[in-house]
């Protein structure tokens, strides 16, 4: 029988850690695995229709519907707006218990008064205050991501599947590199293309590589390799953000999805080209960049001008802006060519898997749109091209193309309207 | 300090170093001579009173950090034999190594010295001179727009400044 529960666990190598360390995880481990239960009663919420028009008419006199930290629902036929903390407080309290034993346990002071705030914010909704904590922190060996994320999806407002949790212990090696790219970038100064309208802390990006230890809730449906947190526009002015990326999640991608879609698509004589390890870097790379290059997207309006299309054009933006920065890191010898070709080339595999995938699993259809708008540009402008269901790519072709898909994505993102997003996706954002 | 890059020198007869490079170079030469490898040699020393050297997990750990080391000091002696210092003072006429430019490129403002391939530190704002953007930059004047091209990258690059 399919394990359907929204768990997954490693197991990976660690590093050395002390005994306190070992007590302490153990305790964040307990934690994040009792997510699970939240998680399975917010899936059976997203079934619960409620129309469009209800939810605007309650809108008028409570706003508060739109916060995406509360469920709407039915009580007697009336539209009701019940935050989570408080619909979800029976399952909430043992997590907190677990999570204030190990605030009491930690020898690190500031993670023990982020455990203590994360606490308190699980049972009364005051989310901003451990971000807070967690993002002035000193890098620290243990690492946990506990409690709601923020949806900017309206097409789920009125019942959402937002809570998950990671736990893992931080590589410090892998996470050395992921900050030496991270310093290359953001301090290079990047014109915005309307610079009053976009939101920047670049001094305040953190970034990080996890060997994971366990994914529930959200993150196990959706297994992102990586992350960039808060989503909060406003916490991000004030706090930064920061990027977190998984291992062993990559790996679990590589096995299922890259490798299998990459064998498939591309020729034999073209695949003699790359070696297994050319496609792992490739692929942790475009997606570091990927998380790194969300730190240039941010625009003040683009959620309003957007509404629910935001989330397919800021994803593949970010990923699209990563890859030109990598062009940029060529001409300085960071990468060589063959490592941007292997970024592409696994960025085409993944785009080709969702396509076929998001059929099935609903949570990843925005990144399957992306990709298609992707492949069908390429397409379009001759970068990428079919031979008996055999993908051919040009690569310096296909580097202009991404270029310019890229900078019509950003226009959209600044000072596009909803319409033209709908444009473009009609355009380029047909599943076939 | 400045971190010279390890790795095989492209052409030894031309391994250009800043003056602070040299000097960290130096430095770095001295300390490895006179503090490290004493100190590592001490703990293999140490290493090997514990006994059999076969499960000796402290024995591997400082044969493995001497090889470093000694890795370490043929490559700085190699530098420091073939260094060619550049000179602090320099035209800003145009672009040469060592000097430092502000340039314009995909939408991104960026300024960097050009250095030696030793050198080099995109993350510290220094670009070798032997990578694409930085040889396409050498003689490069002020206001310039020169094209960088690679197999699958072509960018123009415009010099807004040099210093």
């Amino acid at each position: 029988m399919k394990n359907d529960q929204p768990l997954i666990e490693f197991n990976p190598k660690l590093p050395k850690l002390s005994k306190n360390e070992k007590e302490v995880l153990q305790l964040l481990i307990e934690a994040g695995k009792l997510i699970v239960p939240i998680y399975l009663e917010q899936e059976k919420q997203l079934t619960k229709k409620i129309s469009k028009e209800e939810i605007e008419k309650v809108a008028e006199k409570d706003p508060s519907i739109f916060s995406p930290f509360t469920v709407v629902e039915k009580v007697n036929g009336r539209v009701v707006t019940i935050p989570y903390h408080i619909k979800y407080a029976k399952f909430l309290r043992p997590i907190v218990d677990k999570l204030i034993r190990a605030s009491e346990l930690t020898e690190n002071k500031a993670f023990s008064k982020f455990l203590k705030l994360q606490s308190k914010a699980l049972l009364d909704g005051s989310y901003e205050e451990p971000s807070a904590a967690w993002l002035n922190m000193k890098p620290y060996i243990l690492d946990i991501f506990i409690g709601p994320v923020e949806h900017f999806d309206s097409q789920l407002f009125f019942g959402k599947a937002a809570y998950q949790s990671w736990v893992g212990v931080v590589d410090i090696e892998n996470s050395k590199e992921v900050n030496y790219y991270k310093n290359i970038l953001l301090n290079t100064r990047r014109d915005a293309i309307i610079p009053g309208e976009k939101i920047t802390n670049y001094s305040k990006v953190k970034a990080k590589v996890d060997n994971l230890i366990l994914f529930s809730g959200l993150m196990a449906r959706t297994q992102f390799v990586g992350v960039n947190m808060p989503k909060n526009l406003k916490v991000f002015e004030k706090y930064g953000s920061e990027v977190t990326l998984f291992n062993q999640v990559h790996d679990k991608r590589m096995k299922e999805q890259i490798v299998p879609s990459f064998n498939k698509v591309f020729s034999s004589e073209f695949r003699m080209g790359f070696e297994y390890e050319d496609l792992r870097k490739g692929s942790f790379r475009y997606i570091a960049l990927h998380e790194l290059a969300h730190n240039y997207l941010y625009y003040k309006n683009a959620f309003t001008n957007l509404s629910d299309l935001l989330p397919i054009i800021y994803e593949i933006s970010a990923t699209l802006l990563g890859m030109r920065i990598a062009g940029s890191l060529l001409l300085k010898d960071v990468i060589t060519s063959k490592e941007l070709e292997s970024m592409i080339i696994t960025f085409i595999s993944r785009s080709l898997y969702l396509m076929e995938k998001s059929k099935v699993n609903k949570s990843i259809i925005n990144y399957a749109i992306g990709g298609v708008i992707f492949i069908n540009f390429m397409l379009e402008s001759g970068a990428l091209k079919q031979y008996r269901g055999l993908a051919i790519p040009n690569f310096m072709k296909i580097f202009v193309s991404i270029h310019d898909l890229s900078y019509s994505l950003e226009q959209i993102l600044a000072s596009g309207t909803r319409k033209d997003a709908e444009a473009l996706i009609k355009k380029y954002g047909k599943l076939k | 300090m400045t971190k010279i890059n390890s790795g095989p020198l492209k052409n030894p007869k031309n391994v250009y170093l800043t003056v602070e490079g040299l000097a960290d170079s130096k430095a770095e030469l001295e300390y490895l001579k006179k503090i490290k490898s004493p100190a590592i040699v001490e703990r293999i020393h140490q290493a090997r009173e514990y006994g059999d050297l076969a499960e000796n997990s402290e024995y591997d750990a400082a044969v493995e950090e001497q090889a470093l080391a000694e890795n370490r000091i043929t490559e700085l002696e190699s530098i420091l034999k073939c260094a060619k210092v550049i000179a602090d003072q320099h035209n800003q006429d145009f672009v040469v190594i060592g000097s430092t430019v502000k340039i314009e490129m995909d939408g991104e403002i960026d300024e960097f010295k050009i250095v030696g391939r030793v050198e080099a530190d995109p993350s510290k704002k220094r670009i070798s001179n032997e990578s694409p953007l930085g040889s396409v930059l050498l003689g490069a004047k002020k206001g310039e727009e020169v094209e960088v091209t690679t197999p699958i990258v072509r960018y123009k690059c415009k010099v807004l400044e040099i210093k």
